[in-house]
């Protein structure tokens, strides 16, 4: 590891260094060493009013399954009622959310570029994707000729660079986007040792750590909080863990890893073609040092390396965009193996997962598709703790179009993680009322197939609707 | 991953800071790059700026009122010679229709584009076209270089 931060090192002096000896076009050389920054606040307000349906199993007021050997009291009480409330009971719903930027920009009379960019969430209550955070993103940049550095909380060259067909969906952002709020995930818990598992499923073309670390299911504490990893949630320690976190246990979470410090680098596009890497080393540290602190096992992942391909270019009017993009790295999730001297071993497997996908433009029609594989990221290395050891794999594939003001657009979804299987299809339309002001209808179906036969499929369907004013 | 590193690494080193194949465009977050794609409300990419520089205010200023001096002047001169088809200030564009501008048979048509911020000949691409009855159409360079004198005030 001493190596890769001693290449980002010799990287980052190089970036500022060599910058020094570029003559710039800059014209305002009598004016000191460095300008004063350009400061620029925008923001989004998104107003959504939606309409869901889904099949019963998921969708009543407590859920129906929740069997556990925690009970509501916090207890290890094998078989008892978790009496958990399920997400959204109601079928019609009006929401918005907001966010406000800040974007600090500065150049050195020699051409090196440098700033800051803050996007703070903006809303009234917190999101199910994100938490408790009050800032989606905040890092500062260097760049020059030799590309540009990025350090702090933002998404990591994985998923700035890949390219798919959630890439140029419209509206609400379809099969990546917001209808994963309005829709309930399946119920069922573990009963102890004996139980079947909860069934996770992939739901957005993302991998692990866009992932919020592992694919999701209702019951998703019991990845974050098994401190041993036995496969149940028992001792004290990984009770109390289970309990603080009990409240947000139906939330999707899938920030919460995606904005872990880290320090970015990508490459100038040079005909076209740009590669970029990303350092994370713990998911766990996403903020102030008051945060560093993690638990020997809270699911999170050391040493992450991601990385990324990707061509753009336009031929005789077809624009084609390709990407390959992965992320590697080490589960922090380790349990003793010896009490003198006391060693730890990692009962999860290694994260290693990549994508890859395209998407070709001509006449105002978008067509694109992509294939992600997380392999076998983070499983349980006791194979018999796992339901199975089916790899995790989703496609994209989907179309848009471009018409003066209206903009279509049309994609499919579809994953398989340990045999649980997930299927969305989203079709959206948008509308240019004026700059910064666009209304949007969507309509997205979604299936979900357990693959233990004991957990009931489920369908449903949300149609959103709303504006978007962008400033 | 190191030796990627250093191959990528010399390989910008050996590139020149002026090739117009190598770019300084950088990937964006997607999410942010879906909601912006309609635009913003104040400005097409970033939003309403807050502060800026003094200096570069004034310089930017000075350099909008020049350009506007540059298509004003254009707009006064080939008004005279033929009228105006289409004018724009914003995109600087200044079209004629076909007319006769001299004593002669040929018909004329004058499009200027203004390219630039500052008063400078650089900044305007001034074509003159030429038509006559049994001709193809021709660029008229000499008409070109009369109008551009006129412009800028160097006739004698």
């Amino acid at each position: 590891m001493k190596k890769v931060y001693f290449t980002i090192a010799l990287l980052a002096l190089a970036n500022t260094a060599y910058s020094q000896t570029v003559e710039s076009n800059h014209s305002y050389k009598n004016l000191g060493f460095t300008q004063v920054p350009t400061v620029t606040i925008g923001g989004h307000i998104n107003v959504i009013g939606s309409y869901a349906s889904q099949e019963d199993a998921y969708s009543e007021e407590k859920l129906e399954n929740v069997i556990s050997d925690v009970n509501s009291s916090g207890a290890a009480s094998s078989g008892s009622q978790l009496d958990l409330n399920n997400r959204a009971s109601d079928n019609g719903n009006g929401a918005l959310d907001a966010s406000i930027t800040f974007d600090v920009n500065g150049i050195n009379d020699y051409g090196f570029k440098y700033g800051a960019f803050i996007e703070l969430n903006a809303n009234t209550t917190n999101n199910s994707w994100s938490k408790d955070t009050n800032s989606r993103q905040s890092y500062v940049y260097g760049e020059s000729f030799l590309g540009k550095f990025e350090v702090g909380n933002t998404l990591g060259a994985s998923q700035k660079m890949k390219v798919d067909a959630s890439t140029f969906a419209r509206a609400a952002g379809g099969i990546n986007g917001e209808y994963l709020n309005y829709i309930n995930l399946p119920s069922i818990a573990k009963t102890g040792s004996t139980s079947t598992a909860t069934p996770l499923f992939i739901l957005i073309p993302e991998l692990p750590t866009a992932h919020g670390g592992y694919a999701t299911g209702f019951n998703n504490l019991y990845y974050a909080c098994d401190e041993n990893g036995d496969g149940v949630i028992n001792t004290a320690s990984e009770l109390e863990c289970y309990n603080d976190n009990a409240n947000d246990n139906y939330r999707l979470n899938f920030e919460q890893m995606q904005n872990a410090t880290k320090v970015s680098y990508y490459t100038p596009e040079i005909f076209g073609f740009q590669l970029g890497a990303s350092y994370t080393p713990d998911t766990g540290n996403k903020g102030t040092s008051g945060h560093l602190t993690s638990r020997l096992d809270a699911g999170d992942i050391d040493d992450v390396i991601e990385y990324g391909a990707s061509f753009t270019q336009t031929v005789y009017g077809v624009g084609i965009s390709a990407s390959f993009t992965g992320e590697k790295g080490k589960s922090e999730s380790k349990t003793a193996t010896s009490t003198t001297p006391v060693k730890y071993e990692a009962f999860r497997e290694d994260l290693d997962a990549y994508q890859y996908g395209a998407n070709i433009n001509f006449w105002g029609l978008t067509i694109g598709g992509s294939m992600g594989n997380w392999q076998n990221s983070l499983f349980y290395k006791e194979k018999t703790l796992n339901p199975n050891t089916e790899e995790g794999t989703y496609n994209t594939y989907g179309a848009a179009y471009e018409f003066g003001p209206v903009n279509l657009s049309f994609g499919c979804f579809n994953s398989k993680f340990q045999k649980n299987e997930y299927q969305a299809y989203s079709g959206g339309v948008d509308f240019k009322v004026g700059k910064g002001f666009m209304p949007y209808v969507e309509f997205t179906s979604f299936k979900f197939t357990p693959y233990d036969t004991t957990i009931e499929n489920n369908k449903g369907y949300v149609i959103l609707a709303g504006f978007l004013f962008n400033f | 991953m190191k030796k990627l590193f250093l191959i990528i690494l010399f390989g910008l080193l050996a590139c020149k800071a002026d090739n117009p194949n190598v770019v300084n465009k950088f990937p964006q977050d997607p999410e942010l790059k879906r909601l912006n794609r309609n635009g913003k409300m104040f400005s097409d990419e970033k939003g309403i700026i807050l502060f800026q520089n003094k200096e570069n205010k004034t310089e930017s200023k000075k350099e909008t009122k020049e350009q506007e001096n540059l298509w004003k002047k254009s707009f006064k001169t080939i008004s005279k010679i033929l009228p105006i088809s289409t004018a724009d200030e914003e995109s600087g564009l200044i079209v004629t229709d076909w007319g006769n501008a001299k004593n002669d048979s040929n018909l004329y048509k004058i499009n200027i584009i203004i390219t630039g911020n500052t008063f400078d000949k650089n900044n305007i691409t001034l074509t003159v076209f030429k038509k006559s009855n049994n001709q193809k159409t021709v660029e008229d360079k000499e008409f070109e270089e009369n109008i551009l004198n006129k412009i800028f005030n160097t006739n004698k």
